[in-house]
């Protein structure tokens, strides 16, 4: 007896897998914004991995019209995620939309470590001016100026 | 019943009339792809400029015989698509006024990488030394259909002389695609589409099975 192989040239690890599964989730979450009218029924199925690159596929089905907008707001939202690429498929036979989720994971710490040193330098831009302008004349005559 | 008329059971109540007004070239062929196929599949055919496209539904399963048949109904057939997600099997027939389309390939597939990562599925599934070479050149070819695409599962199962293999989650697969892989070997054989499950099946004689057979066969010709 033979195992089920995965033809994809990228290795498969367990917390990828568990962060395809949150993109799925999310992606899921996302869809209400787009079921109106004609598009009332569309639903969001994952239907396996790029075998080229890490990522995922997903198809949108009972698609019975969309607009350049929807196609665009996909694209953005899978971005805003993580994605590295997002690409996106027509099939107007079964009115379905495919899309190509280039996706390695969240890169979560590298965008903490950078929100701390934005907050750190954006501290001082919150003390009045007139605060750096006494400091500053503290420092120009300490005898003069000090209060206390 | 008449020649040039497709059975009412077989043609959606909408494209009735549209084929009444196709000509009988035409008219002719899907009527034979619909012999061919001998079951009781649903047609809808889309009637475009250049060409007409036939979608067969409600089809069980088809084997590459069949659709070697279709292939070589004439020269009107211009393609021959399995999409096995959507569990359909899509004929386009070329018309008169017929221009040569043009193709655009998105994805140029890594051969480097592929051979890399068909030697890793195969270490991995234990194939004996003997069979490598036939599993290998079998694995690569489905590996190149799928690059950049949807990425497809193999399974191989060893029972008796001969492998087993069954290709799932494959979006679709077309007539030279199936041909090339009925041209790897002579023991690739038994190459068959279950719509139903969506799988893609065929069997392979292991190298030994194979080898023992032809020198039996030989025999039996050399005795008379």
């Amino acid at each position: 007896m033979f195992k089920m192989s995965d033809l994809i040239s990228w290795e498969l690890t367990e917390s990828l897998r568990r962060e395809f599964e949150d993109l799925e989730n999310y992606a899921k979450n996302q869809i209400y914004a787009f079921q109106h009218g004609e598009n009332a029924d569309i639903k969001l199925k994952r239907i396996g991995y790029i075998s080229s690159e890490p990522g995922v596929i997903f198809d949108i089905e009972n698609v019975f019209s969309f607009t350049q907008e929807e196609i665009s707001a996909w694209t953005v939202m899978f971005k805003d995620y993580g994605a590295s690429d997002v690409q996106v498929g027509l099939d107007s036979t079964n009115r379905t939309i495919t899309i190509f989720v280039h996706f390695e994971g969240k890169k979560e710490d590298k965008k903490s470590n950078r929100n701390v040193v934005y907050k750190l330098l954006v501290l001082p831009s919150y003390i009045p001016t007139f605060i750096w302008a006494y400091l500053g004349l503290i420092l120009w005559n300490p005898t003069r100026y000090q209060i206390f | 019943m008449e020649p040039n008329t497709i059975s009412n059971i077989l043609v959606p109540y909408t494209n009735k009339d549209l084929l009444q007004k196709l000509d009988t070239d035409s008219k002719n062929v899907v009527q034979s792809v619909v012999k061919t196929l001998n079951n009781n599949s649903v047609v809808s055919v889309n009637d475009l400029n250049s060409r007409m496209v036939c979608i067969f539904k409600q089809i069980n399963n088809i084997t590459f015989a069949k659709l070697k048949e279709i292939y070589l109904l004439g020269d009107k057939i211009l393609k021959i698509n399995v999409k096995l997600l959507n569990k359909s099997l899509v004929v386009e027939i070329k018309k008169d006024v017929y221009k040569r389309q043009v193709t655009i390939k998105h994805t140029r597939p890594n051969m480097v990488l592929i051979e890399k990562c068909t030697e890793k599925i195969l270490k991995s599934n234990g194939i004996e030394k003997s069979d490598y070479r036939i599993c290998y050149e079998i694995v690569k070819l489905i590996f190149k259909w799928t690059w950049g695409k949807l990425a497809a599962n193999i399974k191989m199962e060893v029972s008796g002389g001969e492998y087993t293999f069954t290709v799932s989650n494959l979006r679709v697969v077309d007539y030279n695609q199936l041909s090339a892989l009925d041209k790897v070997h002579d023991a690739v054989h038994s190459i068959q589409i279950n719509f139903k499950r969506s799988l893609l099946t065929f069997k392979v004689t292991r190298t030994k099975e194979y080898i023992n057979q032809h020198e039996s066969k030989k025999r039996r010709t050399d005795e008379w």
